[in-house]
């Protein structure tokens, strides 16, 4: 049975399912012959010989009853007879009678010289090599008399050839049933596995890549169907493959991508000066790169796989490993931790901690980053240096602009003042040249100082802007007003115009603005003996964020600028020429200044122009268009300036400088209010107090107690008085700085006026906040 | 005189073992009994199985009971001295005694008579009924067939066709089965008949008591006759003896009376006149 599997499973024929099948078929088919052909054997040779046995049984009684009467008459011829008759049984062999004496006195087919067998002690039908005969001793009695005994043999060749011809039959009749039974079976199987067939052999051309095999034949039967999902799935199989085939393909270009990727990140992490530490999630080193060695100082030949970054970095980084954490997945420090430390004692470190995780977010390492920072340290404390030394420079130009802003100015306002002062008293016709001259050369020096301190503000960027709402139409009024009479002198039609979608108030800085627009329109009345300079202004429409650009065009009719100097009129110092400086005077500051603050401003500045016919400046800025609460307070406040008469009120002027005191109290007093002084910060809140004045006019600078502190105090005194009151205090400052007028503000002032200060703007400081 | 003395010696022990050959043999050769086929063999051999026994037993060596397959054989075996002791009729036994020298001694106490059946349900009433028929008959030999045809005779019939069966059962069915008119049996066989057997025949007349069985011993055993013969007349005495007398209602053995079988010589003469004959 071993072989016969081993010969199934080795052979071809034997793998096959139909081989499989037949040959099972054929066991079982050969087994049941077997069983049956042996059982049947047996059963019919049990029957045969039963039969046999029963004969034999039953041929004794027959025999000796027709051997009684016979024996017992001594006719033994008739005994002859009955055994001679009874000898016509083929069955019988001989048979032989003897007498009581045991003498032989009739045989059928026996040689009475043989001596006589004893008689078998079993009927056993499987006599051979005992000549096939059954021997058998009967007693031939009448009750108890034996009158003789009865020998025979039963001849059992029958039942031997019935059974050897049985067996040679059925085995016979068995192998051919088993030929019929192969060959039946073989049909049938042929039959039924065909389509198995088939499909084993499509599913070899499959498997040998030929992913379009020949449709198998449907049907409706199980095989049918079978094939029918072969079909399908080979179809499904060879899509698949086609997609597979495409995403290895693709995957092998990424891998190959991926390659060159490793490689190049292989090479920049070597090539790189950032030290790269990678560990896993028990702060075990899984890589470094040469740069991380040459940070720490390790040598090449020392193997750092595996170890912890405490272990490596214990000599080189005490500090580090100290604080090295042992197993950043237990203390993990935070994504993108940072910090400096000490390596070697000498140079500085910087660490920068990366948490590394999985597609699915779990923590799998740490990447560190170090990078010697040490000449950057010293570059950032180097720059850090030279920052503050130019921060000490920047305050100390401040300082200085300030101080000079505030040196110059104070006596500048008090010259101008007392000429205006003296200027409205009585003078005779060559008292008032003469003034007018001082006044003329003050303001002159006052304008060049100025714009000298403007532009040392806006060189050193110390220049602030601001972004309030203002009256556009006001600020031209006022710049077209400043030269009204200049040019009525010249003969000269200056005047402004706006299109009628220019926005009455806009938001900016209105002193800028002025400022600006003021030079402009000097230069245009300086450099026109006659005809007109005319001021006009357009705005564009609003753009997404609010702001519109307004286009301020300055148009003259005056000398005009030659094309090659026009760029050259906005450099520093420069004017036109020297015969231009020379006949209308000037810094040459003022165009400079200009092009500044309306970079500053955002804006541009072009000129056209024609010699001997005239210029035109345009200046685009951008501004924005308030809502109209805030337009409506810009021009209240406007008007507020320009409301009547507010009556007679108590005015504290705290104020260090005599001149300034003198000049304050003169102006204060002869527009009809009460003037009371005070020198310092600290006269100032004791006559807050004690003379609970209308308004306030607060110098900033002040000994003992500066104005801003003064006004702190007041403020103070004033929320803990509960009374809700509010003195309005305005600052009285020579400093332009945006930041001192920020801190003005911030102290609680309410306004500021810068020195020089002229009476009008007094005035309209008084109507602002008394009327 | 060595030689001589072994060679007597020799001698003797030859003869003794001789004598003891002889002795063994002469103790081991069976007492046969020859009983007349008035029945069949098995019958006979039943019949006579108690007395075999009993004789075995006090005789100490085998007894056989045999017969013969007819009346005719029996005679010339008995006449050749191949029984040692006889049991037949009074006709053979009278024969036997003339002519083969055997010595009867006993019989049965009941009556031997000879009867003659017809079907019960025949019209055969009387002898002459029977005018023509065909009658039966045991062997011609035997007593009963013997007293059958001299009746028959004595009737006047004529023209019968006489069948020899073998045995009185066989008569008995032969009549019933209409083969023949009328059978000559014993009275003795008729009674052993079955009952519807007897039922079905009818006797039409019957003998005077005759010899029936008569036990004869051969002159050969004149020695032990007389321990053969009370051997005999012990068996009534035993169990066995008693069922078979009773059974047979044969009412036991009585001693012949002299000249008790001279009634039957001319029937002896019958006998002697049919073994001459080829």
């Amino acid at each position: 049975m071993k072989y016969i599997r081993e010969f199934i499973d080795r052979s071809s024929f034997g793998r096959t399912v139909r081989a499989r099948l037949l040959l099972s078929a054929i066991l079982v088919e050969a087994v049941m012959l077997l069983l049956l052909v042996s059982n049947s054997l047996r059963l019919i040779h049990e029957n045969m010989t039963t039969q046999e046995r029963r004969h034999a049984n039953e041929l004794a009684p027959v025999l000796i009853a027709a051997l009684v009467a016979p024996m017992a008459q001594r006719d033994y011829a008739t005994v002859q007879a009955v055994l001679h008759d009874s000898k016509t049984d083929s069955e019988v062999d001989y048979l032989v009678v003897t007498n009581s004496s045991g003498t032989v006195v009739a045989s059928a087919g026996w040689d009475e010289s043989r001596t006589l067998p004893q008689a078998d002690k079993t009927f056993d039908s499987t006599l051979d090599g005992r000549g096939n005969i059954y021997q058998s001793v009967r007693p031939i009695k009448v009750e108890s008399q034996q009158l003789g005994t009865l020998h025979f043999g039963l001849d059992l060749s029958p039942i031997i050839s019935a059974r050897r011809a049985m067996l040679t039959q059925g085995i016979t009749i068995a192998l051919i049933e088993l030929v019929l039974s192969i060959c039946m079976l073989t049909f049938i199987g042929i039959w039924l596995t065909r389509h198995l067939a088939a499909l084993a052999r499509v599913s070899q051309e499959v498997a040998d890549g030929n992913l379009s095999p020949a449709p198998l034949p449907e049907g409706r039967h199980d095989i049918g169907q079978l094939c029918a999902a072969f079909n399908a799935m080979s179809r499904a199989v060879a899509e698949r493959v086609n997609e597979l085939t495409y995403a290895r393909d693709f995957q092998n270009e990424l891998t190959e991508i991926i390659k060159q990727e490793q490689s190049r990140m292989t090479a920049l992490l070597k090539a790189m000066d950032i030290g790269v530490m990678l560990l896993d999630m028990n702060g075990r080193i899984i890589y470094e790169n040469p740069a991380f060695r040459t940070i720490f100082a390790i040598p090449p030949e020392v193997a750092l796989t595996g170890l912890t970054g405490r272990e490596v970095l214990a000599e080189t980084a005490p500090e580090f490993a100290q604080d090295a954490v042992v197993a950043p997945c237990v203390q993990a420090p935070p994504d993108g931790s940072a910090r400096e430390m000490q390596v070697l004692g000498s140079r500085v470190v910087s660490e920068r901690i990366h948490v590394v995780t999985s597609d699915d977010g779990a923590i799998i390492g740490h990447l560190y980053l170090f990078e010697d920072i040490t000449a950057s340290k010293q570059i950032a404390q180097q720059l850090i240096s030279a920052k503050e030394a130019a921060e000490a420079s920047r305050k100390t130009q401040a300082a200085f602009l300030a101080t000079m802003s505030h040196e110059i100015r104070t006596p500048m306002n008090g010259i101008i003042g007392m000429t205006n002062l003296v200027s409205s008293t009585q003078l005779n016709a060559e008292q008032q040249e003469y003034m007018g001259w001082i006044k003329a050369s003050a303001e002159s020096l006052l304008t060049v100082l100025n714009d000298i301190l403007d532009y040392s503000k806006i060189d050193s960027g110390q220049m602030s802007l601001e972004s309030i709402p203002f009256s556009l139409t006001g600020l031209l009024d006022e710049v077209v007003g400043m030269h009204k009479t200049l040019s009525s002198r010249k003969n000269i039609a200056l005047s402004w115009d706006a299109d009628g979608d220019v926005p009455g108030v806009v938001i900016g800085d209105p002193v800028r603005l002025r400022q600006i627009l003021t030079n402009l329109v000097s230069n245009a009345v300086k450099f026109t003996q006659q005809g007109t300079v005319s001021v006009s202004v357009s705005a564009d429409s609003p753009s997404g964020n609010g702001l519109r650009v307004f286009r301020f065009a300055v148009a003259d009719t005056g000398i005009g600028i030659p094309e090659a100097l026009r760029e050259q009129i906005f450099s520093p110092f420069l004017q036109a020429d020297n015969s231009i400086a020379r006949k209308f005077g000037g810094t040459g500051l003022g165009l400079a200044i200009v092009r500044r603050l309306v970079g500053l401003l955002g804006g541009d500045i072009r000129v056209e122009s024609e010699v001997g016919r005239g210029s035109e400046f345009v200046v685009t800025i951008p501004l924005d268009v308030p809502s109209a609460a805030s337009a409506v307070a810009a021009a209240g406040k406007e008007k507020l300036a320009d409301a009547g008469s507010i009556g007679r009120r108590r005015i504290l002027l705290a104020e260090d400088t005599p001149v300034n005191q003198r000049l304050g109290q003169l102006l204060l007093s002869k527009l009809g209010h009460d003037v009371i002084l005070a020198e310092d910060g600290f006269k100032a809140v004791d006559a807050f107090l004690r003379e609970k004045p209308d308004l306030i006019l607060m110098d900033m600078q002040m000994p003992e107690m500066d104005g801003l502190e003064a006004t702190q105090r007041i403020r103070k005194l004033e929320k803990e008085g509960g009374t809700g009151s509010h003195v309005p205090i305005v600052a009285l400052t020579a400093n332009a700085m945006q930041s001192d007028r920020t801190r003005c503000i911030d102290a609680g002032m309410d306004d500021y006026i810068a020195k020089p200060f002229k009476p009008d703007q007094i005035v309209a400081i008084l109507q602002v906040f008394l009327s | 005189m060595i030689d001589k003395l072994n060679g007597f010696r020799g001698g003797v022990v030859a003869f003794l073992l001789a004598l003891f050959a002889l002795t063994s043999h002469a103790q081991e050769q069976a007492f046969k009994i020859g009983v007349a086929p008035h029945s069949s063999a098995r019958l006979i051999l039943k019949l006579y199985q108690p007395l075999r026994e009993h004789l075995t037993h006090e005789l100490g060596r085998p007894v056989e009971v045999v017969t013969a397959p007819n009346f005719t054989e029996f005679l010339r075996r008995a006449i050749n001295q191949e029984y040692d002791m006889v049991i037949t009729s009074g006709n053979q036994s009278r024969l036997l005694q003339v002519d083969a020298g055997y010595r009867p001694f006993l019989t049965y106490k009941a009556d031997f008579k000879a009867v003659t059946v017809v079907d019960a349900d025949s019209r055969y009433r009387r002898a002459r009924d029977l005018h023509g028929q065909v009658l039966l008959g045991l062997n011609p030999a035997s007593l009963v067939t013997q007293w059958g045809m001299h009746w028959a005779k004595k009737n006047r019939l004529g023209g019968n066709e006489v069948r020899y069966v073998s045995a009185a059962d066989s008569v008995a069915q032969l009549l019933l089965a209409g083969d023949a008119a009328a059978g000559f049996i014993s009275l003795a066989n008729y009674q052993q008949l079955t009952p519807d057997v007897q039922q079905g025949l009818r006797i039409i007349a019957s003998s005077p008591t005759m010899a029936g069985r008569i036990y004869s011993l051969n002159g050969r055993n004149a020695a032990s006759a007389g321990t053969i013969e009370r051997a005999i007349w012990s068996f009534p005495r035993t169990e066995g003896g008693r069922r078979y007398f009773s059974q047979y209602k044969l009412k036991g053995y009585r001693p012949l009376r002299p000249r008790e079988l001279e009634s039957m010589d001319h029937y002896a003469g019958e006998l002697r006149q049919m073994l001459r004959q080829p």
